[in-house]
């Protein structure tokens, strides 16, 4: 386990920068919003969320840029890369879905006392759900995004440039096709009859192993630079 | 035998990067992978580290495949020129990690290699000069203590000091814990007391695979007065002549038998053995059909 402990360790030091420095002006923004409200028609609204899933979703892409050169330069498994990768996203996911619930569920109380109508972290879509399903569903989709941001640079490091104008024109078609069958329509009334917990979790879980999995075998056929 | 590489093949685009090679490595022997800049030296380290994949051909490094193989890649510890680090990283986070993928590593030597290369262990990779982002992979290809140490162009940024004093550390570390190190450089003439056998890669392809002392007797020159030189080589092949007035050096890339050395004696010519540099650069000069200027 040490080499993936390494690994892991390494992602940590790499990405810590990044996430001080997007907390610190994400709640310099929340702070900032407590005066401009006073300014604003008496309520301000921001997407914390989506901030923070973009945020993570670009920080898994970056993640591999100077770990896997160096990593694999000090010859390390691609699979251990792989696999401490993972283990490192879905730290940060955790975490990151425990800071988004937790502000959340503080958010009412902090209005409360103060007065003023503020809607940063607390999302509406999300209203009214047990705090576990809060989380579970930032966990999910940070946890999905990152897999994704994981599979574009694994399709850059093995087939560079050309790699990702290919999988741009790959979805493009997908998005086309799925259009012109109408399958849209029958996947979107098919995750409707199984619910919104369950057709949500279905297809992160089926995100989440197509991910992983292309990522996987791209990754096993990296070489260095 | 810590390795066994056969025929193989590299092919980029139409490019043959390395071609048909094969040799082995003996367990603790100092060798020299020898050759001018893009004559495959690079990509030949990374396909006997996985960190590249062959068109064809082979390569066993401690019985076996290192394609991810754990119990191989982690006996072997290749640091390149190129090698890239986190840039945030610190350089006790370079060594930290070192420690734990390296099996062998020893902690306390390592400190002292970063008290001799003058390396501040709080400072991060993204601050450090060329030399001192050389020395740290020094430092991690010395205190990793692998059975199998590659350092390819390690000293980049190093002035002659620093070099002077990596060429000291790997020999005493060499002699205290025999494994095997394969240097690759151009500077053949500063590491040519390190090493024990050469290997010389041109073009891709394995010319000269042998024991140093005897790559060492492969050339000798000979000087004296221009018309009795010019007797003496009469009918030798001349790898470099150089005249100053009337005395004349010629460098002959053959070993001098006693013949040689009589008729020399006779003329009262000097031999002397001529500097490996010079004879890997005759080895790897482009033959006259090539537009090379072969004498």
């Amino acid at each position: 386990m040490n080499p993936i402990r390494a690994m892991v360790r390494m992602h940590l030091i790499d990405g810590k920068p990044a996430f001080v420095i997007f907390w610190v002006l994400l709640m310099a923004l929340y702070v900032l919003s407590f005066f401009l409200v006073r300014f604003a028609d008496g309520s301000v609204q921001f997407s914390g969320p989506p901030a923070i899933y973009i945020f993570l979703l670009t920080l898994s892409i970056v993640s591999v840029r100077e770990t896997l050169p160096f990593a694999l330069g000090l010859g390390q498994r691609r699979t251990d890369f792989w696999l401490a990768t993972v283990l490192y996203h879905a730290g940060a996911a955790a975490a990151s879905a425990v800071l988004l619930t937790v502000l959340a569920r503080l958010e009412p109380w902090i209005l409360e006392r103060t007065g003023l109508s503020v809607s940063f972290f607390a999302w509406q879509p999300l209203g009214g759900q047990p705090v576990h399903l809060e989380w579970l569903f930032h966990f999910g989709t940070i946890a999905v995004l990152m897999a994704g941001g994981f599979f574009v640079s694994a399709v850059y490091w093995r087939f560079g440039l050309y790699g990702l104008i290919g999988l741009g024109a790959a979805g493009i078609f997908a998005i086309v096709l799925l259009r012109l069958t109408g399958s849209s329509g029958a996947l979107g009334e098919l995750l409707n009859r199984l619910g919104a917990v369950t057709g949500t979790a279905l297809v992160y879980l089926a995100l989440l192993a197509l991910f992983s999995a292309l990522s996987f075998l791209l990754l096993r056929r990296v070489t260095v630079r | 035998m810590i390795a066994k590489v056969e025929g193989l093949t590299k092919t980029f685009g139409g490019v043959r990067a390395v071609d048909g090679v094969s040799f082995t490595l003996e367990d603790r022997k100092i060798y020299g992978l020898l050759g001018r800049n893009g004559a495959g030296k690079t990509t030949l380290m990374q396909l006997m580290t996985a960190q590249q994949f062959p068109t064809s051909g082979t390569v066993e490094v401690f019985g076996a495949s290192p394609y991810e193989n754990r119990r191989v890649l982690r006996q072997i510890c290749f640091v390149k020129e190129s090698q890239a680090y986190v840039r945030n990283a610190r350089i006790r986070d370079v060594l930290e990690f070192s420690s734990l993928v390296f099996p062998r590593w020893d902690r306390r030597y390592a400190e002292e290699l970063l008290d001799a290369f003058r390396l501040p262990k709080e400072r991060k990779m993204k601050q450090l000069s060329r030399g001192m982002t050389s020395a740290v992979g020094i430092v991690v290809g010395l205190a990793s203590r692998a059975p199998l140490t590659i350092f390819d162009e390690p000293y980049l940024g190093l002035d002659a000091a620093s070099r002077g004093l990596f060429y000291d550390l790997l020999l005493k570390d060499y002699l205290e814990h025999p494994r095997t190190f394969v240097l690759s450089t151009h500077l053949i003439d500063e590491v040519n007391r390190l090493l024990e056998h050469i290997l010389v890669i041109d073009r891709g392809r394995l010319i000269l695979d042998d024991n140093a002392d005897s790559v060492r007797g492969r050339a000798f020159s000979v000087s004296g007065p221009a018309d009795r030189v010019a007797s003496f080589v009469s009918g030798r092949t001349i790898v470099r002549d150089e005249r100053l007035g009337s005395l004349r050096t010629a460098v002959i890339p053959e070993t001098p038998d006693e013949r040689a050395r009589t008729r020399a004696a006779e003329l009262g010519l000097e031999l002397k053995p001529v500097p490996m540099q010079e004879l890997i650069v005759h080895l790897t000069q482009p033959s006259p059909a090539e537009g090379g200027k072969r004498p």
